[in-house]
């Protein structure tokens, strides 16, 4: 039986932190599969194939995903603060409590660009405008690199412990 | 709009992008480097302070975020109005790019370097608690 934490003990959202991580673990594999795709359509656009429709769509999958992914870890994050981090991976796991540090961090640098890139594929005409491609690809590619880290980050640390 | 206005407007986008990268990881590196106040968050005593150092288990993430976003943000604007009276040339835009890159890169480098041998100190046991 799982053990009740006292009323001093409880953090914001503590009974519902399960149901918040499968919730963020789906947004994640949303947000993978939309970045790794997005990036491929980017590289099309380096090689001069221009499926333009196609990379809006994943630029705004990519945004919404990354928003709803990142909302819901903040939300569960001081549960996984004390209970997880606090209580037991800072005791017996010291690499997946930095490693999730590490992976919070880098999940912030990923907002800017995330944000970037959205908006620069609404208004970017990738075959009239290459000049813009470099910063668009760019962005893109280390966004979709900080998203595959985070998220085989966090299957390897739920695995040493979780909420 | 007309052609090149529109034209001017895209490349000014572009390079606010980059600038309001590079702002935000900047503005969300440097807690890491110096010791600045910034918002914490005490997840046990459900309350905020806007200080230096914590006095108890608090989060500073949530305060990195914000400072980041805000200053992230006014870079991001300021090099818009700024682009669209200079109109950046394509290698500028490249510049630019390569600089908001190579600041995050360094950045996200600096919290690797600080936190892969981090020795972090447990939290004492409380009585309900049972080992899993």
């Amino acid at each position: 039986m799982r053990p009740v934490a006292t009323l001093a003990t409880q953090t914001w959202l503590y009974g519902s932190a399960k149901l918040l991580l499968v919730l963020h673990a789906a947004a994640a594999i949303v947000l993978i599969g939309a970045s790794t795709h997005h990036s491929i359509i980017t590289v099309g656009y380096l090689r001069g194939v221009y499926k333009q429709r196609l990379g809006r769509i994943y630029a705004a999958t990519v945004a919404v995903a990354y928003a709803v992914t990142f909302a819901l870890g903040s939300v569960v994050y001081p549960t996984y603060r004390y209970h997880v981090r606090g209580l037991y991976l800072d005791r017996h796991a010291i690499w997946a409590s930095n490693l999730f540090d590490i992976k919070e961090n880098f999940a912030a640098f990923g907002v800017p660009l995330v944000l970037g890139v959205l908006i620069l594929s609404r208004v970017m005409q990738p075959r009239e405008e290459r000049h813009l491609l470099p910063p668009y690809a760019g962005l893109v590619f280390l966004s979709t690199a900080i998203i595959w880290f985070n998220t085989f980050s966090g299957l390897a640390i739920t695995m040493a412990r979780s909420v | 709009m007309a052609e090149p206005a529109r034209s001017a407007h895209k490349e000014a986008l572009a390079l606010a992008v980059c600038a309001s990268t590079i702002g935000f990881a900047l503005a969300f590196a440097y807690p890491a480097y110096a010791r600045i106040r910034v918002l914490w968050y005490y997840p046990l005593e459900h309350r905020w302070a806007f200080e230096l150092r914590p006095s108890a288990l608090a989060m500073d993430w949530y305060g990195r975020v914000l400072l980041a976003l805000g200053l992230g943000a006014i870079a991001g604007a300021l090099a818009y109005v700024v682009a669209r009276r200079l109109k950046p040339s394509a290698q500028a835009l490249w510049l630019w790019a390569g600089w908001a890159l190579a600041a995050s890169l360094v950045a996200m480098s600096l919290y690797v370097y600080q936190l892969a041998r981090r020795v972090p100190h447990a939290e004492p046991l409380p009585s309900w608690y049972q080992a899993k």
